[in-house]
């Protein structure tokens, strides 16, 4: 299943049966979102404003005005890029309780080019005071921030990575906390904070090197934003060389948020940066693309080992 | 409209529009959208004087009318509005550029009236639009202003949401647009047309009601137009003369934001006197009404030749 099925179909499904004054604006991407049986549940609990992006968010902030729980839908590369001005304004500056929903980020759209894809987004939410920054990494995580985004007040932004075939990271449920980065495995040589879809493949890296000897703790880094300094910079203590890896330019996202808490900590570990290196890249499936940027499993693997053995 | 309500309405637009004035020499060498200010007076005047329901001690009042102000360049007046109207203390007009003040900048503050933040052009109608669409589901009965400026219908957020609000048939907001015809660089028709904005916006499902935005009979009409309307959001394309009621700066681009030095503004006041002894127009508000709402105020208006404004 993708994220965006999960965090809509089921997790806002149970949103709208426990809240009174939820309401979802969407910019024609109800049918692909995995809206279609909320729409016959909760019709008038539904807006489509058409294929447009300010429009949305300010119909949206206007309800939330009202004193209602709004939660838009449309993709990544326009959700937030197409209208930030209105998120700034009525979300950041105003507090509007709207949470925003960006679809297939990263390189989820491959081959249907740059224009769809999100690889500034994290950059965008980021920048702006007051809003919570979600990347989850799999669909029960979207379910789940789907839940704690409603009884959380204030503006969001979520970025949802799959939009299909979501690598399963939590066979079994965990106590999902904004803000509070999870540990997913243990390991002695470095630490690894992954975010959104880099986090399957982080384990996968992590399992690679454990192989050959190398122990690695990986954390899924879910909340972008309030970062979790605490957790961060105990690992910086613990550990010479921290990886920060996402499907994000390595400006602005998870390596910039963990590079700045760093630096004003004193430093003590090396930080490494994986993610699109601030380059474009050639065209293709998203995998085609993860390999240019070096975000491959084995890419990873070696990224790290090669790393260690410098040090 | 009965004359001792047309009375009331001019007296309260001319204090407004000193009002204004006072606020914009107050401004010094910032200077102040007093252009744009001129010309929505008395749609400020009748918007608060006679279409909006409001409890000037209870601001945030959850059935009032919202008005969402999308007209930065208006703002002058919309606070003298606010002032004349109850809702603002006259004395907090003066503190409007303070530091830290509580009307500088524009902020949304319920408490104090003001329903959103405004000064970006193209954030307003979507917002009044959401409201309006909110209301509908929330089965509430109050209804949604915003005034806009013609040059901000420039803007393309504005058609997206003209769109919308048409396309959910939201009788319950009313859109006033302030048709001055300049804009900072000068006329809308040269810098970038917007033609025949009743036409326009017919055709994206709205009901056009065309006033003399000077006029607060017309205005008046027209948003007795809004109210009777069904099935269709309503826009007021009021025309109005940028500078309004200053010889100096009507329908010069100039005064879009200008600094009213103390000579111009003791020519501003000898202006809008009149000649006349310029008494406190304050005296001609009628006090509280009734049952707390403006239209209690001022009663409802029971007669006037219906004129397809």
């Amino acid at each position: 299943m993708g994220q965006h099925r999960a965090f809509w179909g089921i997790g806002l499904e149970e949103v709208l049966k426990t809240h009174e004054n939820v309401f979802i604006v969407t910019a024609d991407l109800a049918l692909y979102s995995g809206m279609n049986r909320l729409l016959h549940t909760y019709p008038e609990r539904f807006v489509n404003v058409g294929i447009q992006e300010q429009g949305m968010i300010g119909a949206a902030s206007g309800m939330a005005f009202e004193g209602n729980i709004v939660y838009t839908s449309t993709y990544a590369a326009f959700s937030l890029a197409r209208a930030m001005e209105q998120v700034r304004n009525n979300l950041s500056v105003l507090g509007a309780n709207v949470k925003i929903v960006g679809m297939c980020a990263g390189y989820d759209m491959g081959p249907l080019g740059r224009s769809h894809w999100a690889t500034e987004d994290l950059a965008m939410a980021r920048c702006l005071p007051d809003l919570t920054v979600l990347s989850p990494a799999d669909s029960l995580e979207a379910v789940k921030m789907c839940a704690a985004l409603a009884d959380r007040k204030g503006p969001a932004y979520v970025r949802l990575s799959y939009s299909s075939n979501a690598p399963i990271v939590y066979r079994e449920d965990y106590p999902f906390v904004p803000g509070r980065f999870v540990t997913l495995r243990c390991g002695d040589d470095a630490a690894v904070f992954a975010t959104g879809a880099m986090v399957a493949e982080a384990l996968e890296a992590a399992a690679l090197l454990d192989e050959r000897g190398v122990g690695v703790k990986v954390f899924n880094a879910h909340t972008i934003k309030p970062f979790d300094r605490e957790t961060f910079l105990s690992a910086a203590r613990a550990y010479g060389h921290l990886f920060t890896i996402e499907e994000h330019n390595i400006i602005g996202g998870l390596g910039s948020a963990a590079a700045e808490c760093l630096s004003e900590a004193g430093g003590g570990a090396v930080l490494h940066r994986l993610g699109m290196q601030d380059k474009h890249y050639a065209l293709g499936k998203r995998e085609f693309i993860w390999r240019q940027a070096g975000l491959c499993r084995d890419q990873i693997a070696e990224h790290i080992q090669t790393a260690l053995l410098g040090k | 409209m009965e004359n001792a309500e047309y009375d009331a309405l001019k007296a309260a637009a001319d204090w407004i529009r000193r009002k204004a004035v006072d606020m914009a020499y107050l401004a010094g060498s910032h200077g102040a959208h007093l252009g744009g200010s001129l010309s929505s007076v008395e749609i400020y005047a009748v918007l608060y004087g006679k279409a909006l329901r409001f409890r000037k001690e209870e601001p945030d009042w959850p059935e009032r009318d919202r008005f969402i102000a999308g007209k930065e360049h208006g703002r002058l007046s919309e606070y003298a509005a606010m002032a004349w109207a109850g809702i603002l203390e006259e004395t907090i007009l003066d503190t409007y550029l303070e530091d830290g003040g509580k009307l500088t900048g524009h902020p949304r503050d319920l408490s104090l009236g003001l329903e959103y933040s405004s000064c970006s052009l193209g954030m307003a109608l979507p917002v009044a639009a959401g409201m309006a669409l909110a209301a509908k589901r929330m089965g509430k009965g109050h209804h949604v202003y915003t005034l806009m400026g013609d040059g901000e219908l420039q803007e393309g957020s504005m058609w997206e949401a003209f769109l919308c609000a048409g396309h959910y048939r939201l009788d319950n907001l009313c859109a006033v647009i302030d048709r001055n015809r300049l804009s900072s660089d000068g006329e809308t028709e040269k810098l970038m047309a917007l033609g025949d904005i009743g036409a326009k916006l017919e055709a994206f499902g709205w009901r056009c009601v065309h006033a003399d935005g000077h006029d607060v009979r017309s205005l008046a009409l027209a948003f007795e137009r809004f109210r009777e309307e069904k099935g269709r959001p309503v826009a007021i394309v009021a025309d109005t003369v940028k500078g309004k009621g200053l010889s100096f700066a009507e329908n010069d681009p100039r005064w879009h934001n200008g600094v009213l030095t103390q000579e111009l503004y003791e020519r501003a006041l000898r202006e809008l006197a009149g000649g006349e002894n310029n008494a406190d127009k304050r005296a001609a508000h009628p006090g509280d009404g009734q049952n707390g709402t403006a239209q209690g105020i001022l009663g409802d208006r029971t007669g006037g030749s219906v004129k397809d404004a």
